[in-house]
């Protein structure tokens, strides 16, 4: 029972903390590679956290379209072997509030190393 | 069974028939028969999905109609539902389609991206045109409406003469509206590369597909023109008819242009 409850709590919460660091990842990732299909941007980010932050197809469709959305990426169809792929690179707007969250970010990292002493 | 009546029964069972075909294929790609698009012939999987809902929401709509027409509802009223259950089967169906292939593409393996073959679209000025066309409709419609009469007529036999009658507001506004929405729903997602499948019998440029869903539009609001000028006593029946045979002549040629167009748009 409070097995089951601690699970419950524990999935809760890396949800919530892994759904706006998606966001900021692959922003980074795309800030860096410049032009990248969605397949790609899953396997980099499994590669670089050795599998520990890989979004489902699902997830990953949904922060997509969610920045896409909010204007900070753009997405593109090449055709590639006769099937039409698609890929995302970042906009300008993208860019900027990439810049403005690297603080966040860096704010957020400082204080948990104080609060780890 | 009245002549109305019958009309609606055989339009459920084309319907019907369309819906029971399509499920009946929905495990078989082909040309002819299904929810035929890029992003469902670029995946069986989304061809199956796409195609199990179309199969099923068609026959399901076909059977609500079939009791509508036994409940005596009047020819306007099913046609309008009609419609609204193609144009809505149409949306779901490209939604569906698109976000499928969609997450699919997020599972399968893709090159870095390659130096050509950016894939554009552009229906802008296609989508202003059949606005145009709707707008001039529309203030036409509304510059004669006072010296329209209470029913109009609507449909026509071959030597001109009027058989087919409705209420102004379903037959000078409804109606054209809804006829419009068709040709519109068919151009919007052209806007999406990804909607034209990369296969030899597909539409291969879509300013030929846009050019032949503009012309369809263009068509059927110049006969609604010409029939809310018969009914204000403008033209003749003999007008209709030459319009028809514009329209048919313009609608063959694009026709023929989507048939033969080159990938570049050159025909």
């Amino acid at each position: 029972m409070l097995g089951n409850k601690k699970e419950k709590a524990l999935k809760k919460l890396k949800k919530e903390l892994r759904s706006g660091l998606y966001s900021y990842l692959v922003l980074s990732i795309l800030e860096q590679e410049v032009e990248l299909h969605g397949y790609a941007i899953r396997k980099k980010l499994g590669e670089l956290s050795g599998g520990r932050l890989v979004p489902s197809e699902g997830a990953l469709y949904d922060i997509l379209k969610s920045l896409k959305k909010l204007g900070l990426l753009e997405d593109f169809w090449v055709e590639v072997g006769g099937r039409p792929r698609k890929y995302y690179r970042l906009t300008e707007v993208g860019r900027e509030v990439l810049e403005e969250l690297r603080g966040e970010v860096g704010g957020i990292i400082s204080v948990l190393e104080r609060i780890r002493g | 069974m009245n002549f109305q009546t019958a009309v609606e029964v055989f339009m459920v069972l084309g319907l019907l028939v369309a819906g029971v075909t399509t499920l009946a294929f929905r495990n078989r790609q082909n040309i002819l028969i299904g929810f035929r698009v890029g992003y469902t012939y670029h995946s069986e999987r989304v061809w199956r999905k796409v195609n199990t809902f179309a199969g099923v929401f068609s026959i399901v709509y076909s059977l609500f109609l079939l009791l509508l027409a036994f409940l005596g509802v009047s020819l306007e009223v099913f046609m309008f539902i009609a419609v609204a259950f193609v144009l809505l089967e149409l949306l779901i169906g490209t939604w569906m389609a698109k976000r499928e292939y969609e997450l699919e593409e997020l599972s399968k393996e893709a090159p870095e991206k390659p130096a050509r073959g950016e894939m554009h679209a552009s229906i802008r000025r296609y989508v202003l045109l059949q606005l145009a066309f709707l707008a001039g409709y529309l203030l036409l419609t509304a510059l004669l409406w006072d010296r329209l009469p209470e029913r109009i007529a609507t449909h026509f036999n071959a030597s001109g003469r009027p058989n087919g009658f409705s209420e102004r507001v379903w037959g000078a506004l409804w109606t054209p509206l809804l006829v419009w929405l068709l040709p519109f729903a068919l151009t919007l997602p052209a806007r999406d590369p990804g909607f034209f499948a990369k296969v030899a019998f597909y539409p291969g440029s879509v300013r030929a597909w846009c050019g032949f869903t503009t012309v369809l539009s263009g068509g059927v609001m110049l006969l609604f023109s010409l029939i809310v000028l018969y009914n204000a006593d403008i033209v003749s029946s003999g007008v209709i008819n030459y319009g028809v045979f514009i329209f048919l002549g313009a609608l063959l040629l694009s026709f023929y242009r989507l048939l033969r167009v080159g990938k570049n748009g050159g025909v």
